[in-house]
C-alpha cells in the first residue's frame, strides 16, 4: 500500500519506512525523520530532519493546504477508489429496480448528462424517487413518458455506447 | 459641528468596510447596500442598516442608480460614499444624487465628465501648463510629419491612428531610422486597419507611474498629500504601491506634486482625486489622466501623512471645506501597499474562485489590513479578484518593506488561490528593496519572481503536513499496533 | 533479570570457522530461496503482464501497509518435490499488517502452471488456514488459481487433510467469527471456486476474475455450451446476477484498494492479555549467530549464547541454573513480551526432563507462551537411566508440554533427534509456530547412529543364518543407509515437506517470534490441565 498526494502536475509519494522512535517517511529516494511536536486546530509544529516548522492547514474533501514560511501549499488527495463508472454502473442502459409509473422525464434524446444527473421521476409503491445517470454521457434515447407504467427491470433510458462516443 | 446624520456606502468588500469604519469613528449613522448573494458579506454586517438591492447578476445590484438613491430615501440617508469601482466615477449618478438633493461625497459631475474623456483632459492638462506627453498625428501635420516628429526627441514610438494591439507599432531611437519605420508603419497600418494613418510620440523607457493625491474646496483651493508610487503592476492592473516614491528628487517631487495642484486648482476640484503620470529615467514626466475618486491605494497616503482622507472628503461634502493647509501636511517614513487578489500569478494572473476556509489576518506595529473577508466567505466571479490591502508603515522604507514582509508571512489565506506569495516574492526581491521600479518590472524580473522549485525544505515540510492532516496517511502512519509497528519494514 | 554474560570470543579461530560455515549455509539458503521465489519461465511472466495482471508478490505489497513487516511461512514448500516444479508450493502464505489489522495471506501464484494446486500447495494453504483457526487471524484470499493439478489428483483431493480440508477450515473460521476476505484477480476454477464463496467478504476484478465450478474447455466437453470465461463466471454475473461476489473493481489496484477499506471495518481484536515491556534490541549482535553455531552436527554448543542473541537486552531469569544442567529453562522478552524459553544444553537426562516438565507447568500457571530452541540428540539411553526412569521422566515432560494451554513456538536451531523432538515440542504438538534453521537436521535418529544399527541388525541376521558378511558388503550398507539419510534429514527436506512453517536465517528469529506471539494472542488461552504424570 502507497499514500500519495498530488501537487500541480506531480505525483507524490510518501512511503512510510520506520515508526519508532519517529515516524520516518521516503520523499523522492531521501529518508526523513519527522515528529509531531504540535497540533492545534489549524496550527501545527513539525520537526523534520531536525528543523522545526510552524503552519496553518486547512482541509476540504478534495485539498490539503498548507500556509508555511510565507508559501502556500494545495495538495490534492488521491483516494485511489473508485469513481461510479468504475464501480460497475458502466451499462447504457438505465432501468429500474421495480414496476411504477413515470411521473416525470427529466431529459431528452440528445442530451448530455454527467455522471449522477436526474434522468427521470419515478413512483413505485406510493413512494417516489429519482432515476439518476449512472455515468457522465449522451442520452440515446427514453424509452417511456409520463404516466407510462412499466416492469420491474424495464429499460428507462439508454445512453449513447461509450465506444459510439469516442467515435 | 454635525457632518451628516447618516451617509449610504454604494459599495461593497474592503472599501465598503474602510469607509463604514470611518463613518463609525465619527458617529455617523451608515447604511450599506448589497445584493442577496452578500448578505452575509462584513460590510453588511458593519453597517447599521442595510438595503437588499435587487439584480439579476450580483454585479447589477451596486449598479443601480434608482434602486440606491431610493435605499438613501427610505433609510433617510443624507449623503452617498460611492468607494471606487461601480459608480464612483459615474457623472450621471452624481447628477441624480445631486437632483435628489443627496450629498455625493466625490466630485462635481462635469469634473468626472472632463477627467473620464482622456482626450478633453489631456488638452485641459495641456492648456494649464501640465506636461503631457509630446506626439504629432499624421493627419494634423501633413507633408512635414517627419520632420514635426523628430522635433518631439527620440525614442519616438510610432503607432497606427486607427490601431491597437501593437500591430504597426514601432520603435525609432535615431533619426536616420525614423523615415523608413514612418514607412514600414505606414503599410502595416494600412494592411491591418486599413486606414494608413500613424502619429508618433515620446516612448518613455522604462517608465515610473507616480501619481499624486490631491483635495480641493470645489472654491479653487486645493491641497496635495504628496505622490504614490504604483510602478508594479500586472495586466495594467497595480498591485504594490508606495508613498513616498523612492529614490525621487526632492526637486522633481515638488515639481509633480505642483503640476497636480494646478491641473485640479484648474478645474475648481472638489473633495478627492488623483492625478496620475509617467515619469521617465530623464526626469521627464507627463500626465496620464486623473482619477476623480478615492483610489484603492489611498492608505499609503493616510499612513505618511496621518489623515483619514475618507473624513476629509466627507467634511469636503458637508460643506466644510479642507481641514488643513498645504503647509499642515507632511510626510512621516514610508508606507507600502499590496493588493491581495483571489488570482493565479502562475497562470497568468487568472482570477480564481473558491471559498475560504482559513483566515489569518496579520497585526503588529505599523500594519494595517483592509479587507472585507470572513471565513467561510465564498469568493466567486461575481467580482473583482481583490480580496484585500496589506499596508505596512515604517520610519524608513526599509522598515516599511520589513513589515510587509513580516505581515505578508503572518497572512494566511486558504481555501482559494491568492497571490500571497508571489507579493512575498516581490518584495524580497532585491531590485524592489532597493527602490529600483518601473512599470515593465514584474515582466524584467518574472523569472526571478517565478515560485521556486518544489523540492525546497519548505515544500517538503508542507507536504509532511498536508500528508499529516489527512486521517488516511494518519492511519497508516499511526495505526499500526505493536511491535509490527516497530518491527517496521521487514521480510524473511 | 540478569544480562547473559557472553563468553564467545568473536576473535577466535573456532568463531571463524563456524561463522564462515554458518554464513554460507544462510547464503545458499537465499540463493534457494530467491530463486523459488522469482525464477520464473519467462513466457509465464510475460502471460501473466499481457492479462494485464500483477505478479503475486507485488500484489501482496500492496495490500500490506507501509512500512510492515511480513513474516512468509514456507518459502521453500515443495523444493525437493516434482522435480522443482512448484516453487513455494505455488503459493504464497504469511501474516502481515493490512488496515492495522494482523491478517494471514494466502495468495495462489499463476506463474507456476496457472497457479494449480499440487498437493504440497494444498497442503500449505490448509495449513495456513490452521494457523488462521489457532491464532484467530482473519484471512485475505488473493485468488488466481487453475484448480487442482488433475494429474496428482489422487494426492489433492481424497483425504482428510487434502483440498476439501481448506474449505472445511474456511468455514469454521467463519463460524468462529473469525473474518475472511478474498479478491478475486484470475480464475477460481472448480474447487477453487469456493474460496471466494466461503469468504465472508469478496472482491473482483472486471475483465480477469472469474468464479466458475467448470471452466469454458470442461463445459464445452460437459455439455457442448460454448461461452467466454467472462459470461461463465465475470465480474458482471457474479456482482449484478448471481450475487457470489460482493464487489466489482475495475482493476487490481482497485480490488485492492476496496479490500483494504472492508479491512477498515473489521473490529478489531480484543488480545489476550499479555504482560508487555517496551522492547529493547539485545545487547549483542544477532549476526554473531553464526559464529556460534557449530560447523557440524555433531558438535554442541551453549544454549544461553542463542538466548542472548534473540531476547531484549540479552536478559534473562533463569530458573534452577544449578540442576538439571542440560536443558536451560527462564524467562525472557521478545519484542516486550514475556516468554519461557526452554533449551537444550545436552542430551536429556531425568534431571533436565523432570526441570523442564516443571518449568513448562510453571509457564502455564503464570500464563506465559513458551519458545522451545532444539538442539536435542534425545533422551539419555542406557541401563542405567531406565533404572532410574528416565522413560516415565520424559513422559512427564511430554504430558506437560502437550497438555500446555499456552501458545508453544518451536525453533528447530540446530539437531532434532528422537524423542526429544517429542518433550521439546515438535511438530505433532501442535505449538503455533515452527520455524528451523537451516543448519538444521531431523530424524529418529542421527545418520551415523542409524548405518551403524543397520550394519549391526545386518550382522546378526547374517549370524542367525550361519552367514557372515565382508566387509565391503557392510560398508557398502553403511553408505547408502547414510546417504539416503542425510537427504532426509536435512532442513530443505523438512521444509519441502512442510513438517515446519519455514527456514529462517538465524538472524530474523527474534522478528518471526515477535509477529508469531503477537498473532498467538488473537486466540484466548486455552483451558488448563494436565492428564495422568507417571510418578
Amino acid at each position: 500500500m502507497s499514500y500519495d498526494l498530488q501537487r500541480g502536475a506531480d505525483r507524490i509519494r510518501l512511503g512510510i519506512v520506520g515508526r519508532r522512535p519517529h515516524l520516518t517517511v521516503a520523499i523522492d529516494g531521501a529518508i526523513h525523520h519527522v515528529e509531531e511536536i504540535e497540533t492545534f486546530g489549524e496550527s501545527f509544529e513539525l520537526r523534520i530532519d531536525g528543523h522545526v516548522y510552524r503552519g496553518r492547514r486547512s482541509l476540504s474533501s478534495g485539498e490539503i493546504r498548507i500556509r508555511l514560511d510565507g508559501q502556500t501549499f494545495v495538495f490534492q488527495r488521491l483516494h485511489g477508489l473508485r469513481d461510479a463508472d468504475a464501480a460497475g454502473a458502466t451499462g447504457d442502459d438505465v432501468r429500474s429496480d421495480m414496476p411504477g409509473t413515470v411521473v416525470a422525464c427529466h431529459t431528452e434524446a440528445g442530451a448530455a448528462v454527467a455522471s449522477g444527473d436526474r434522468l427521470v421521476t419515478i413512483e413505485s409503491m406510493k413512494l417516489q424517487m429519482t432515476i439518476s445517470a449512472p455515468r457522465a454521457g449522451t442520452v440515446a434515447r427514453i424509452h417511456v413518458a409520463e404516466n407510462v407504467n412499466f416492469e420491474r427491470g424495464a429499460v428507462l433510458v439508454s445512453l449513447v455506447p461509450l465506444t459510439a462516443e469516442k467515435e | 459641528m454635525v457632518l451628516f446624520r447618516k451617509v449610504l456606502v454604494a459599495n461593497r468588500g474592503e472599501i465598503a468596510c474602510r469607509v463604514l469604519r470611518t463613518l463609525q469613528r465619527l458617529g455617523i449613522a451608515s447604511v450599506a447596500v448589497y445584493h442577496p448573494e452578500d448578505r452575509n458579506a462584513p460590510h453588511v454586517a458593519l453597517a447599521d442598516e442595510a438595503i437588499a438591492l435587487r439584480a439579476k447578476v450580483p454585479s447589477g445590484a451596486y449598479l443601480d442608480r434608482d434602486q440606491i438613491i431610493a435605499a438613501c430615501r427610505a433609510t433617510g440617508a443624507e449623503a452617498i460614499h460611492p468607494g471606487y469601482g461601480f459608480l464612483s466615477e459615474n457623472a450621471d449618478f452624481a447628477e441624480a444624487v445631486e437632483a435628489a438633493g443627496l450629498a455625493f461625497i466625490g466630485p462635481g459631475a462635469s469634473v468626472i465628465r472632463l477627467m473620464g474623456d482622456k482626450i478633453r483632459s489631456r488638452e485641459f492638462a495641456a492648456a494649464h501648463g501640465v506636461p503631457v506627453a509630446p506626439s504629432v498625428t499624421e493627419d494634423e501635420a501633413g507633408q512635414d510629419f517627419l520632420a514635426r516628429a523628430a522635433a518631439i526627441g527620440f525614442p519616438l514610438l510610432i503607432k497606427a491612428s486607427a490601431g491597437g494591439g501593437g500591430k504597426g507599432m514601432k520603435i525609432v531611437r535615431t533619426e536616420a531610422e525614423l523615415a523608413e519605420n514612418a514607412a514600414l508603419a505606414r503599410s502595416e497600418a494600412g494592411r491591418y486597419f486599413g486606414d494608413p494613418r500613424i502619429f508618433a510620440e515620446r516612448l518613455v523607457e522604462e517608465p515610473r507611474h507616480i501619481e499624486v493625491q490631491v483635495m480641493g474646496d470645489g472654491a479653487g483651493t486645493v491641497v496635495h498629500f504628496y505622490e504614490r508610487e504604483c510602478s508594479l503592476q500586472r495586466r495594467y492592473q497595480k498591485i504594490v504601491e508606495e508613498a513616498p516614491a523612492p529614490n525621487l528628487p526632492a526637486a522633481l517631487r515638488d515639481e509633480i506634486c505642483g503640476a497636480a495642484v494646478r491641473l485640479a486648482a484648474a478645474a475648481d476640484y472638489r473633495n478627492a482625486g488623483t492625478v496620475e503620470f509617467i515619469l521617465g529615467a530623464d526626469g521627464l514626466f507627463y500626465f496620464l489622466e486623473m482619477n476623480t475618486r478615492l483610489q484603492v491605494e489611498h492608505p499609503v497616503t493616510e499612513m505618511v501623512t496621518g489623515i483619514d482622507l475618507v473624513e476629509e472628503q466627507i467634511r469636503i461634502a458637508a460643506g466644510q471645506g479642507l481641514s488643513r493647509s498645504q503647509a499642515q501636511i507632511g510626510v512621516t517614513g514610508s508606507a507600502i501597499e499590496c493588493r491581495i487578489c483571489a488570482e493565479e500569478p502562475d497562470r497568468d494572473f487568472r482570477p480564481a474562485t473558491g471559498r475560504i476556509d482559513l483566515l489569518d489576518l496579520p497585526s503588529g506595529d505599523g500594519i494595517r489590513f483592509d479587507g472585507g473577508i470572513l471565513v467561510r466567505q465564498a469568493v466567486t466571479p461575481a467580482f473583482d479578484s481583490m480580496l484585500a490591502k496589506l499596508i505596512a508603515h515604517g520610519a524608513t522604507r526599509a522598515e516599511a518593506v520589513q513589515r510587509l514582509e513580516q505581515a505578508l508571512v503572518q497572512t494566511a489565506l486558504l481555501g482559494v488561490p491568492t497571490n500571497l506569495d508571489y507579493l512575498l516574492r516581490i518584495v524580497r526581491h532585491p531590485a524592489f528593496r532597493a527602490g529600483r521600479l518601473h512599470t515593465g518590472f514584474l515582466t524584467q524580473y518574472a523569472a526571478d519572481l517565478a515560485p521556486p522549485p518544489a523540492h525546497s525544505p519548505a515544500a517538503l515540510a508542507a507536504l509532511v503536513a498536508a500528508a499529516l492532516g489527512d486521517k488516511a496517511f494518519r492511519d497508516l502512519a499511526f495505526g499500526i499496533p505493536e511491535p509490527h509497528a516497530s518491527i517496521g519494514l521487514w521480510r524473511n | 533479570m540478569t544480562i547473559i554474560r557472553s563468553a564467545i570470543d568473536t576473535g577466535s579461530e573456532e568463531f571463524r570457522i563456524r561463522y564462515a560455515h554458518n554464513k554460507a549455509l544462510v547464503e545458499d539458503f537465499r540463493r534457494r530461496q530467491s530463486a523459488s521465489r522469482g525464477e520464473r519461465a519467462q513466457r509465464d511472466v510475460d502471460r501473466v503482464r499481457k492479462q494485464g495482471k500483477m505478479l503475486p508478490r507485488e500484489r501482496i505489497e500492496l495490500l500490506l501497509d507501509p512500512g510492515t513487516p511480513f513474516l512468509e511461512f514456507s518459502s521453500l514448500a515443495a523444493n525437493q518435490a516434482y522435480d522443482g516444479e512448484a516453487p513455494g508450493a505455488s503459493c504464497i502464505t504469511g501474516i502481515g499488517m493490512v488496515a492495522g489489522r494482523e491478517v494471514v495471506i494466502h495468495a495462489d501464484d499463476s506463474t507456476i502452471k496457472g497457479g494449480a494446486w499440487y498437493p504440497l500447495t494444498v497442503k500449505k494453504i490448509v495449513r495456513c488456514l490452521e494457523i488462521a483457526i489457532e491464532n484467530r487471524l482473519p484471512v485475505v484470499h488473493l485468488c488466481d488459481s487453475a484448480g487442482g493439478f488433475l494429474q496428482l489428483q489422487s494426492e489433492v483431493f481424497p483425504d482428510k487433510h487434502m483440498a476439501g480440508r481448506i474449505f472445511r477450515n474456511q468455514a469454521l473460521l467463519s463460524k468462529m467469527g473469525v473474518k475472511q476476505l478474498a479478491l478475486v484477480f484470475g480464475h477460481c476454477t472448480a474447487g477453487g471456486a469456493y474460496i471466494p464463496a466461503l469468504s465472508d467478504y469478496n472482491v473482483i476484478v472486471r475483465g480477469t476474475g472469474a468464479v466458475f465450478l467448470a471452466g469454458p474447455p470442461l463445459v464445452k466437453a460437459a455439455t457442448g455450451e460454448i461461452v467466454t470465461a467472462d459470461d461463465l463466471g465475470g465480474a458482471d454475473l457474479h456482482t449484478k446476477t448471481s450475487g457470489t461476489c460482493d464487489y466489482p473493481a475495475a482493476t487490481e489496484t482497485e480490488a485492492i484498494a476496496i479490500g483494504r477499506e472492508i479491512i477498515s471495518q473489521w473490529e478489531r481484536p480484543r488480545k489476550t492479555p499479555l504482560d508487555r515491556e517496551t522492547p529493547e534490541p539485545p545487547l549483542y549482535d544477532p549476526d554473531e549467530l553464526y559464529g556460534i553455531l557449530p560447523d557440524t552436527i555433531k558438535k554442541g554448543f551453549d544454549s544461553r549464547e542463542v538466548i542472548a542473541r534473540l531476547v531484549d537486552g540479552s536478559r534473562f531469569h533463569e530458573y534452577q541454573p544449578a540442576y538439571g544442567t542440560t536443558l536451560i529453562c527462564g524467562y525472557a522478552h521478545i519484542w516486550g513480551f514475556r516468554v519461557g524459553i526452554l533449551a537444550n544444553n545436552g542430551v536429556l537426562f531425568n534431571d533436565s526432563a523432570l526441570k523442564g516438565g516443571h518449568f513448562i507447568e510453571l509457564c502455564n500457571q503464570n500464563n506465559t507462551p513458551i519458545v522451545f530452541l532444539q538442539n536435542i540428540t534425545g533422551y539419555m539411553v542406557g541401563q542405567e537411566y531406565e533404572a532410574a526412569g528416565i522413560t516415565k521422566d520424559g513422559a512427564k515432560m511430554i504430558m506437560a508440554q502437550a497438555c500446555s494451554h499456552v501458545p508453544k513456538f518451536t525453533i528447530m536451531c540446530h539437531a532434532s533427534f528422537g524423542a526429544g523432538n517429542y518433550g521439546m515440542c515438535g511438530r505433532a504438538f501442535d505449538g503455533r509456530f515452527l520455524f528451523t534453521w537451516p543448519n538444521h537436521q531431523i530424524g529418529v535418529m542421527g545418520g551415523e547412529q542409524a548405518a551403524n544399527t543397520l550394519v549391526e541388525v545386518k550382522v546378526r541376521q547374517l549370524e542367525r543364518n550361519g552367514e557372515s558378511a565382508g566387509d565391503g558388503v557392510l560398508q557398502e550398507i553403511h553408505r547408502t543407509t547414510l546417504e539416503a539419510y542425510e537427504d532426509q534429514i536435512s532442513a530443505y527436506h523438512s521444509t519441502s515437506e512442510l513438517w515446519d512453517d519455514g527456514i529462517l536465517d538465524p538472524v530474523d528469529t527474534r522478528n518471526a517470534l515477535g509477529i508469531a506471539i503477537s498473532a498467538s494472542l488473537n486466540a484466548p488461552f486455552g483451558e488448563p490441565g494436565y492428564g495422568v504424570f507417571r510418578f
